[in-house]
């Protein structure tokens, strides 16, 4: 085996290069902190890195979207809060109102409270988020909800859910629609409602009554008609059928399909009183009904019956809207507690990808830190070893 | 014979020697150079009644130390580096592409989901929308950018391949003309050491550029041939390599190979699948086979990312109260006859379905009475009677009609990431609602479900970037193993070469001494022989 001298001095100085190149390619490691930033770095784990990357990203938008739905849904709930409150004030007010001791002037100053509370109500139900959209106009963000017309008060959004993506596949309702809220109250006591007829002259008044069988309930509508001081008639309207016929005694419940309610005062014959299901008003209708029938002037008995009649009425509905307020306060909890385990699962795969792309990129200081010296003492070798052999040449000796 | 006379021969034997040494120790730097040796022998005796006395030494030859063998491996393990060094550093620019930093493609299509997922929840705000504009822009720029990258890369190798071909046209003619001086100085019966050393020299750089086969004639010259058979050098008659342009794809530009077979000339074009080894083939292999996989598989990413969001986005409204336009527009996918065609057919493709596409180019044959539908990434083939035919995700249709032996060249996707463009700039055009309410997010919350959509061959468009990443980082890894164990081997050969050829200086200064010596020793032989004579006349005075 000979040894070509220019040749032993390429093969030492490209061992010395390489020996850079590796020491450079380490020191660039610890100078950036990553071992990976070409594919070709770590191609087995490159589409990892990729996707891993998206995933962070992701959850960081998704993390903006969470930061944002939690703040309307606070609004949405304390908004919703104070509804609850402001149709409660109404309700207490009425309940006051049906005290038989209140005279004219007693019921005209609860109904003018009852209409500044109307007006908090179509105030709050007109809120608007953080970002100026209304909260309870369904998709129709940019219009104004709730306002007077000459029929009462009308809702110009519509049922529209707008959901905010805070996870994968994931959305959740961040407005509330006004239509449920406000404008579609069942009547009655949520499933079908009484009242007395215009053109009764007795003093007879009826309650609210209750459901006493939900599977014998039929939807549909009934009169009773007094065919004798001591004799009523229940008369399905819908089908034009007589239910039952049967005795009257003042302020014992008469019960029928499913339904019962309690009839107690003096009858005149041919009295009636209307029965219906599923019917809805609109709460601000309710409360305008109960201000009308407070501003009337009570002369006698049957005028009494008649108002006390509207404003129990007018009551049962208003309890129905604090129901619906209430129960979109608890969906409204449930969507928080939703959007809290999403956001707590999304912190959780956000740590997770970045553990993961921490091990698939970033250097380990300590492993690059030690292959760095090795690197280093292997160059110094080396070059000590060119510089050692290079000088040894049998010329030297030749003198 | 005289004693004088042996001491003279071995006085020039040894002056031949020392010269022979200084001449190594003269070239010990010279690539090529073979480390020379003076060939000596005994001259035959001279019969006297004693036996036979010596005459002397006499110089034979000057011979190189040379081994075809090796040498060969060296001229191969050349050519095998060459190729795959060049693959491997022009293929470092394509990885680079794919760099999973913070301004890469993956970041940019991350950011247009972020800003369309934020977005949609807040559907009216202006500023929202207008974040979705700018990352959209953003993502089509950087798709855009890849590919001209990409692009400027292939025009790059373009200019690489003409340099290459001058250079081994050049190479070609020099040994063209070494092998005339070499099948002249054969003549005189001796090597021309120096000049088969120059000539080794030139295949060893031309093995750089091409990777040649050789085979030595009678008269010493050397016939040269790349890939299969096709003659680069036959005698002292160089032939020429020249690029021309593809018929089916102007842009693409082909090497071809043109010699003179008596009167005729024969053309040949070169393919890179052809050739074996040499910068020209890592070259061509990088221009058609990586170029345009890395292309390709742009251009599919391109063309499903832009019909998938078109096709959510025109089911929506817009704040104007429109109906959604498209969201990206794409350039057309291109189909190109072939010049050589003589029929009037004309093909066009459409995208049929992204999520079937392939990253490919495809051609069609008509042989007069079927279609050949080949996918050229794979090589895949396929056959139909007639036209329109739905394959890959793509619609082809015919008009006019083509002649027996046309073709076409298709690239579905090949110029989408080149060409993708956001449609508009708008924010009040995205159509995020499914009605024109300004609350309504319906469609924008479709467009941000985009991001989780399995759409390309059952992947999300991050995984299938991170696919694409996967690909080129394979291919760029792979490249770099071969090149290293091509240079390995490489030097393993040089090595070996050296043991054989190279000049060691410390071997020289040993000859030297000893040339020296006996240089000396053959003076001293004279002098004696003076002396001898001088003893003689002085017995006669």
């Amino acid at each position: 085996m000979r040894i070509g001298t220019a040749f032993a001095h390429l093969s030492k100085s490209a061992t010395i290069m390489d020996a850079q190149v590796k020491m450079y390619s380490t020191q660039n490691e610890l100078a950036t902190g990553k071992k990976v930033s070409a594919p070709s770095d770590d191609p087995v784990n490159a589409s990892q890195i990729v996707t891993a990357q998206a995933s962070v990203a992701r959850q960081a938008s998704f993390s903006t979207n969470q930061a944002y739905l939690e703040g309307e849904l606070r609004q949405l709930e304390s908004t919703l809060g104070s509804i609850g409150d402001t149709i409660s004030t109404a309700r207490e007010m009425l309940v006051a109102a049906g005290n038989g001791i209140y005279n004219d002037a007693d019921r005209r100053s609860i109904a003018n409270n009852l209409t500044s509370l109307r007006a908090q109500l179509v105030s709050l139900g007109n809120t608007r988020g953080s970002d100026g959209q209304y909260l309870f106009s369904g998709f129709q963000s940019g219009t104004t909800p709730f306002s007077q017309s000459p029929s009462g008060i009308v809702y110009a959004g519509d049922s529209g859910t707008r959901g905010v993506m805070v996870a994968s596949g994931l959305a959740i309702q961040s407005n509330a629609d006004g239509q449920s809220l406000f404008m579609q109250i069942p009547t009655g006591n949520g499933t079908f409602s009484t009242g007395v007829a215009a053109t009764n002259t007795g003093n007879v008044k009826i309650d609210t009554g209750t459901v006493t069988s939900t599977v014998a309930l039929t939807g549909q509508n009934y009169e009773i008609r007094f065919t004798g001081p001591a004799t009523i008639d229940v008369v399905n309207t819908t089908t034009n059928t007589l239910v039952k016929a049967q005795g009257y005694v003042t302020g014992q419940a008469i019960s029928f399909d499913g339904m019962q309610m309690t009839l107690a005062g003096t009858p005149a014959i041919g009295d009636k009183f209307v029965v219906t299901q599923g019917q809805t008003a609109s709460v601000f209708d309710a409360i305008d009904q109960a201000i009308s029938a407070l501003n009337t002037a009570v002369l006698n008995d049957t005028e009494r019956a008649k108002v006390n009649d509207a404003v129990r009425q007018a009551s049962a509905s208003i309890e129905q809207a604090f129901n619906v307020a209430l129960a979109k306060r608890v969906e409204v909890g449930g969507r928080m507690t939703a959007l809290d385990t999403a956001s707590r699962v999304g912190e959780g795969l956000v740590f997770e990808n970045k553990a993961l792309l921490s091990k698939l990129q970033d250097v380990d200081y300590v492993e690059a830190a030690s292959r760095f010296a090795s690197q280093q003492t292997g160059l110094q070798g080396a070059l000590a070893a060119y510089g050692q052999t290079s000088k040894m040449s049998l010329f030297d000796y030749l003198r | 014979m005289s004693l004088l006379g042996v001491g003279s021969s071995g006085l020039a034997a040894a002056y031949a020697a020392i010269n022979a040494t200084s001449n190594n120790i003269a070239n010990v730097n010279t690539p090529g150079y073979s480390r020379q040796n003076v060939v000596q022998t005994t001259m035959p005796g001279q019969f006297s009644s004693g036996g036979f006395f010596g005459r002397g030494v006499t110089i034979e030859s000057v011979r190189r130390a040379f081994d075809a063998q090796v040498n060969g491996q060296v001229q191969f393990s050349e050519a095998q580096s060459a190729e795959a060094a060049t693959q491997s550093r022009l293929m470092r620019a394509v990885d680079e592409l794919f760099a999973t930093d913070d301004v890469g493609m993956g970041n940019a299509l991350d950011n247009f989901f972020s800003s369309m997922t934020q977005a949609s929840s807040r559907p009216s705000d202006i500023a929202s929308r207008a974040a979705v504009i700018s990352s959209g822009l953003e993502l089509a720029s950087r798709l855009n950018q890849a590919s001209s990258q990409v692009d400027e890369q292939g025009r790059n190798v373009d200019l690489g391949i003409r340099a290459t071909v001058v250079q081994i046209n050049s190479l070609a003619q020099k040994i063209g003309r070494l092998n005339d001086a070499i099948s002249l100085a054969r003549g005189s019966g001796q090597m021309p050491n120096d000049l088969l050393d120059q000539r080794d020299e030139v295949v060893r750089q031309l093995n750089t550029q091409v990777g040649v086969s050789t085979l030595e004639q009678s008269d010493g010259s050397l016939n040269v041939f790349v890939s299969s058979g096709a003659a680069l050098v036959v005698g002292n008659t160089p032939a020429s390599m020249s690029i021309s342009f593809d018929p089916t794809d102007p842009q693409k530009q082909l090497v071809g190979l043109s010699s003179a077979n008596g009167a005729t000339t024969i053309n040949l074009q070169l393919s890179a699948t052809s050739l074996n080894g040499g910068a020209l083939a890592g070259q061509m292999k990088f221009r058609d086979i990586n170029l345009v996989d890395a292309k390709n598989e742009l251009g599919r990413l391109a063309t499903a990312i832009a019909s998938t969001f078109n096709a959510i986005h025109a089911a929506g409204t817009n704040m104007n109260g429109a109906a959604g336009q498209a969201l990206f527009t794409l350039p057309a996918p291109v189909a190109m006859p072939s010049a050589l065609n003589t029929g009037t057919g004309a093909i066009s493709v459409s995208v049929a379905a992204a999520s079937g596409l392939k990253p490919s180019d495809y051609r069609i044959d008509y042989n007069g009475s079927q279609y050949t539908i080949t996918r050229l990434q794979d090589g895949t083939k396929s056959t139909t009677a007639a036209l329109p035919v739905t394959l890959d995700g793509i619609a082809i249709t015919l008009t006019g009609t083509p002649a027996a032996g046309d073709s076409f060249q298709l690239q579905p996707v090949r110029n989408a990431a080149a060409g993708i463009k956001l449609a508009f700039s708008d924010p009040r055009t995205l159509a995020f609602g499914l009605s024109n309410a300004s609350g309504d997010n319906r469609n924008a919350l479709a467009l941000a479900a985009v991001a989780e959509q399995v759409t390309l061959g059952g992947l999300t468009f991050s995984q299938a970037l991170g696919e694409i990443s996967a690909k080129v980082g394979a291919t760029a890894r792979g490249l770099e193993t071969s090149a290293s164990i091509a240079d390995k081997l490489l030097t393993q050969a040089r090595s070996e070469q050296s043991s054989v050829s190279g000049v060691n200086l410390d071997e020289e200064a040993a000859k030297l001494i000893r040339y020296q010596q006996a240089y000396q020793a053959s003076a001293k032989v004279i002098a004696t022989a003076q002396t001898l004579f001088q003893t003689l006349i002085d017995m006669g005075r």
